[in-house]
């Protein structure tokens, strides 16, 4: 197309391509050459500029607030959960709170200034080992108590131990059919956002 | 992001947004507004309509941006999703996508805005209204594959790749729409394109 003349038709096509800046330079140095010499083409290229600047006349203002709307409207996406700033926004939090009490402390033991930043992580720490003792503590007895209640209702027979091997292993199923539905879900919307 | 760096792209933004900087999705908004809303109100035909239904979209946007693949254009993303919505939105309001018969749908709002028209007189207004029906009414009188071409291509201000992307369509077939389309466009605003 670049080598030979281009006919009336193409060069009436490039006309329009043209203003939209789809054009090579040789095909719109050709173009302009036609241009020159064909008073048709000519007059329809300037109703088509005409025609682009009549439509650019037309694009309606959007009002002033409408950014501002948009931002204060904003729903809670899901991912906002996961950004790192909400993660770094809460361990800071917890860092300045744990700093505050452990200074706290510190400031009321009577011992010398030099000690208080061993007092605070050892404050600290003590605070961190007694959360996760207790929290350990909390689910270890609620899965022996779990434990306790099922081994009193299935261990009286056998037929008790095998019905409810065969509940959990339907509701493994279910489960599973449930997770792998979500990752098929998730995989048509990625596509279906992303197919252009 | 400094004001003396270069503008960042949109996948650049989309990716400081989904990193905590959520703010900086009040630059995307400001970007593509305009384009937007101009595009929702050339098919919705109100501006109060396609300005909610841009808010909308918006809306959507912002809750799927981590589905986002940087792969892609942003802005054939955003306007996907705007045209499924005014779809939907056209389909409920139960109007005809082809060859739309204007008439006794007195509920439209043509949005009588000012052009800047460069020779202002008594009739000015007038004037600009009569451009504003006559526009609407070319760009309705066109079949909807080409009506959507148009659309795109003069308020989405999409580039022809972008709306070969969008629509799925070969470049070639954007190509030959917009060129009949704008054919038709020339004609039927004809004594618009003398003065």
């Amino acid at each position: 197309m670049n080598s030979k003349q281009p006919d009336h038709s193409t060069l009436r096509e490039w006309l329009y391509l043209e203003p939209d800046g789809e054009l090579t330079a040789g095909q719109r140095s050709r173009l302009q050459q036609h241009l020159a010499t064909c008073q048709d083409c000519s007059e329809e290229h300037r109703e088509l500029l005409a025609l682009n600047r009549l439509l650019a006349d037309s694009r309606v203002p959007v009002h002033a607030d409408f950014r501002r709307e948009v931002m204060a409207g904003l729903p809670s996406a899901g991912w906002e959960a996961r950004s790192p700033r909400s993660w770094m926004a809460a361990a800071v939090a917890v860092i300045l709170l744990s700093i505050g009490a452990g200074l706290l402390i510190g400031f009321s033991t009577t011992e010398v200034q030099s000690a208080v930043p061993i007092a605070t992580l050892s404050a600290v720490w003590g605070l961190l080992s007694s959360s996760a003792l207790a929290g350990a503590g909390l689910i270890a007895a609620s899965w022996k108590g779990l434990g306790i209640a099922f081994q009193q209702v299935l261990g009286q027979s056998m037929w008790n131990m095998i019905a409810f091997g065969v509940l959990v292993f339907f509701l493994d199923l279910l489960l599973i059919r449930f997770l792998l539905r979500r990752r098929t879900a998730d995989a048509k919307a990625d596509t279906d956002s992303h197919s252009n | 992001m400094t004001t003396d760096s270069p503008q960042p792209t949109d996948a650049e933004l989309v990716a400081a947004v989904l990193k905590g900087e959520q703010e900086l999705f009040s630059d995307l908004v400001q970007r593509y507004q305009g384009r937007l809303v101009n595009y929702l109100f050339r098919l919705l035909r109100s501006t109060q309509e396609a300005e909610d239904l841009a808010q909308e979209v918006f809306f959507k946007l912002y809750q799927a941006l981590d589905r986002f693949n940087p792969q892609y254009k942003f802005s054939t993303w955003l306007f996907r999703i705007a045209q499924n919505a005014a779809i939907d939105r056209i389909r409920k309001r139960r109007l005809q996508l082809v060859s739309m018969d204007r008439q006794g749908s007195g509920d439209e709002d043509l949005g009588t805005w000012e052009f800047a028209s460069p020779d202002p007189g008594p009739y000015r207004d007038l004037r600009n209204l009569e451009r504003g029906e006559a526009i609407q009414q070319a760009i309705d009188s066109l079949p909807w594959d080409y009506r959507e071409l148009i659309v795109l291509r003069h308020y989405g201000e999409l580039s022809y790749d972008e709306i070969a992307k969008l629509k799925d369509m070969p470049l070639g077939t954007v190509k030959n729409k917009l060129f009949r389309g704008r054919q038709m466009m020339k004609e039927n605003l004809h004594d618009f394109l003398t003065d």
